[in-house]
């Protein structure tokens, strides 16, 4: 499920960059708007220090100003007034009609904070009294404020504050945010995959994704009916060969041990009877192998000693009367006999027969088979070795190359070899095991099944 | 044995007379068959067979069915047949009290041996006495007969001969012998059952270093060879 993990992950992550980005972006942008403001013209270019320093006040009080004093004014449709400590008017320049020339302490005060009868000013002090320089109606904004450093401080602090916690809400809400989309999606997901690894799905038809959750539903079912369709196929083909290869085998039994018959006949009889026990194995093998493929066989787990369970499969072959050419050896060991391993007997059985098979049916001239069982507290290492034909290079990378599932076999049509070692592949495989083969041409075979001891 | 009246019953004629032919090649003398359940039971309720062989699947009724009704008026053996190789269907056989289950296809020599194990566990032989190389067992009275001298056995070396004896000619595996004494957990008895081997040997072999009837197979178990014996 690492992939699922991994989206949403990045996805979070990228939401972050996202505000990131945004919030870089926005201080970018308020800053030029700043820049920008602070370059568009401005109305009162006019400077109160350079009309002050016009003004120049003797020792005796009187002043002169400079000529180009009236024109700078002019230029910018500013007056100018000079009071005296008394508040009268004691020089002035473009002044307006309106304005008074006596201003009392509270005039003073009042217009160097606001406005002198709607004109914006500004005052500053000059040897010769209080400069006031007056620019036109609605040109300029004034503000005042006066606030204790307190105030500032904690409007300082709160501007913080309130970033922090809008950037912690934000990221809190985009994790939210993907955790709610990741539980709706993660499932689907999930799904998708179950559906590609050949299982079916059962997700919950509810929520907002309800429709998109039941069409996975049935496309799961519909795979697992096709495939139990197909395993049911071959299970009933499988169960109509039976009974008429009974009655064949039967006969053909019969007809080679009926001592009245000429010799010739009896070893046609035989031939029938042999390929009719090939028939028998590919038949049950078959059955078998499709039900493992489609998961339609319940694993039957219970404890199994594997070295009796070996002993057991090996004293069929021998019981069974294989033929002189064949011999086969049993080899274990006194610790290794009171170990036991979770898994179905019947099948763990079937895997190890199938695998001394294979030695037998690979060496028509003969071999001799050496089955060994060792456990240790972990695992059982169960050993089939033959000394024998061996396998070709080619041919055991296709046996290693896990061309174990029915799929293959289907498109192939390669039946030669029989299911045998499918079969084996998919017994290991449903205990949790494994399974290597090693072997060199006339160098015998030798495979090695490993099962986890404590498996459920 | 060879008297033992066996009843099959297969919807397959071809199944039936090839059966027939199987268990007349083999001596058996009494044999019947029918080819649906209702025939069966037709049989069954005229004369109870020694052993029934009964086919899982049939169109009338399946073999299960047939076997609860056998059941509730016999305990006669019954050995089921089937096309089925499912574990399942194995499991419920027994269930229902089958004696043992053959999967078809079968070959005709494992149907035999065990028919024939089944009739020897069912009607065992009064006088039950095992002829091997260097003496006699008699197993009623559990005792060893060698050179006119009688030897009893114990009753683990008994268990032991017995498990032998009922297989005779097959290898019996160490793990099988060492439960015919101890039951389900056996394990790390074996150094035991190596023990009561070789005194089993010195009672009925000659020269119990070089056994003639009791053979071991090396890492896998024993075998017991029986005189007269086909195999």
């Amino acid at each position: 499920m690492k992939p699922v993990e991994r989206f949403f992950r990045k996805y979070f992550l990228s939401m972050i960059g996202v505000i990131v980005l945004f919030l870089f972006l926005n201080i970018v942008l308020f800053f030029s708007v700043l820049i920008w403001a602070w370059q568009s013209p401005d109305l009162a270019e006019i400077s109160i220090y350079d009309i002050s320093e016009r003004i120049i006040a003797d020792e005796s009080g009187n002043l002169t100003t400079e000529n180009d004093l009236p024109e700078i004014l002019q230029e910018n449709h500013a007056w100018a007034m000079l009071l005296d400590d008394k508040g009268t008017v004691v020089w002035q320049e473009h002044l307006p009609d309106e304005l008074p020339l006596q201003y009392t302490a509270a005039d003073i005060a009042k217009f160097s904070r606001w406005y002198l009868q709607g004109y914006p000013v500004y005052v500053q002090e000059h040897p010769g009294g209080l400069l006031v320089v007056g620019v036109e109606k609605n040109s300029l904004v004034k503000y005042n404020f006066i606030v204790n450093e307190d105030y500032i401080k904690k409007i300082f602090i709160g501007i913080i504050a309130v970033f922090i916690v809008n950037i912690i809400v934000v990221v809190l809400l985009i994790w939210k945010n993907t955790h709610h989309v990741e539980k709706a999606v993660a499932p689907i997901l999930r799904g998708i995959e179950t559906i590609s690894a050949g299982q079916t799905v059962l997700l919950p038809e509810k929520g907002e994704l309800a429709e998109i959750n039941q069409k996975l539903n049935k496309a799961g079912s519909f795979i697992a009916k096709k495939d139990n369709a197909r395993a049911e196929w071959i299970s009933g083909i499988s169960h109509d060969i039976r009974t008429p290869l009974s009655v064949i085998l039967g006969f053909a039994g019969q007809l080679e041990d009926d001592e009245s018959l000429p010799a010739a006949a009896r070893e046609q009889a035989a031939y029938i009877r042999r390929q009719g026990e090939k028939l028998r194995s590919l038949v049950s093998d078959l059955n078998l192998a499709s039900k493992l493929e489609y998961s339609m066989q319940p694993l039957r787990m219970e404890k199994v000693f594997a070295v009796e369970m070996a002993r057991q499969a090996v004293c069929e072959f021998l019981d069974g009367g294989i033929d002189n050419l064949y011999t086969i050896d049993f080899a274990s060991d006194p610790q290794s006999e009171t170990v036991f391993m979770l898994g179905d007997a019947a099948l763990l059985k079937r895997a190890l027969c199938n695998l001394i098979q294979n030695s037998i049916t690979h060496n028509p001239k003969g071999c001799s088979v050496s089955v060994s069982v060792i456990c240790n507290e972990s695992s059982t290492f169960i050993t089939v070795a033959d000394d024998g034909v061996g396998v070709s290079t080619e041919k055991l990378k296709e046996l290693r190359a896990k061309t174990r599932h029915i799929e293959s076999i289907d498109e192939k049509l390669n039946l030669k070899h029989g299911l045998g070692i499918l079969l084996v592949w998919q017994i290991v495989e449903a205990h949790h095991g494994t399974m290597e083969i090693t072997s060199a041409p006339q160098n015998g075979c030798q495979t090695c099944l490993t099962f986890p001891n404590g498996q459920k | 044995m060879l008297d033992k009246t066996i009843l099959v019953v297969d919807d397959e004629q071809d199944l039936l007379v090839m059966t027939r032919s199987i268990f007349e090649g083999a001596g058996y003398t009494q044999i019947e068959t029918a080819s649906s359940a209702e025939g069966a039971l037709r049989l069954i309720s005229k004369k109870m067979p020694d052993m029934v062989i009964l086919d899982v699947m049939m169109p009338d009724m399946d073999g299960f069915e047939l076997l609860q009704e056998i059941r509730a008026v016999s305990s006669v053996p019954v050995l089921m047949l089937t096309a089925r190789g499912e574990a399942e269907d194995k499991f419920a056989g027994f269930e229902l009290g089958a004696d043992d289950y053959i999967v078809k296809p079968f070959l005709p020599k494992e149907l035999l041996l065990r028919v024939q194990a089944i009739l020897k566990r069912a009607y065992p032989e009064k006088n039950r006495i095992i002829t091997l190389e260097n003496s006699m067992i008699d197993l009623d009275q559990a005792e060893v007969i060698k050179n006119g001298q009688h030897i009893p056995l114990t009753a683990k070396e008994y268990c032991i001969f017995q498990k032998l004896a009922d297989n005779a000619g097959h290898i019996v595996t160490i793990g099988l012998l060492c439960q015919s004494v101890c039951g389900e957990i056996w394990q790390g008895y074996e150094t035991t059952l190596m023990t009561h081997i070789r005194h089993i040997r010195e009672k009925i072999e000659k020269n119990p270093s070089e056994p003639v009837s009791l053979l071991t197979v090396k890492g896998l178990g024993y075998k017991l060879v029986v005189r007269g014996a086909d195999k």
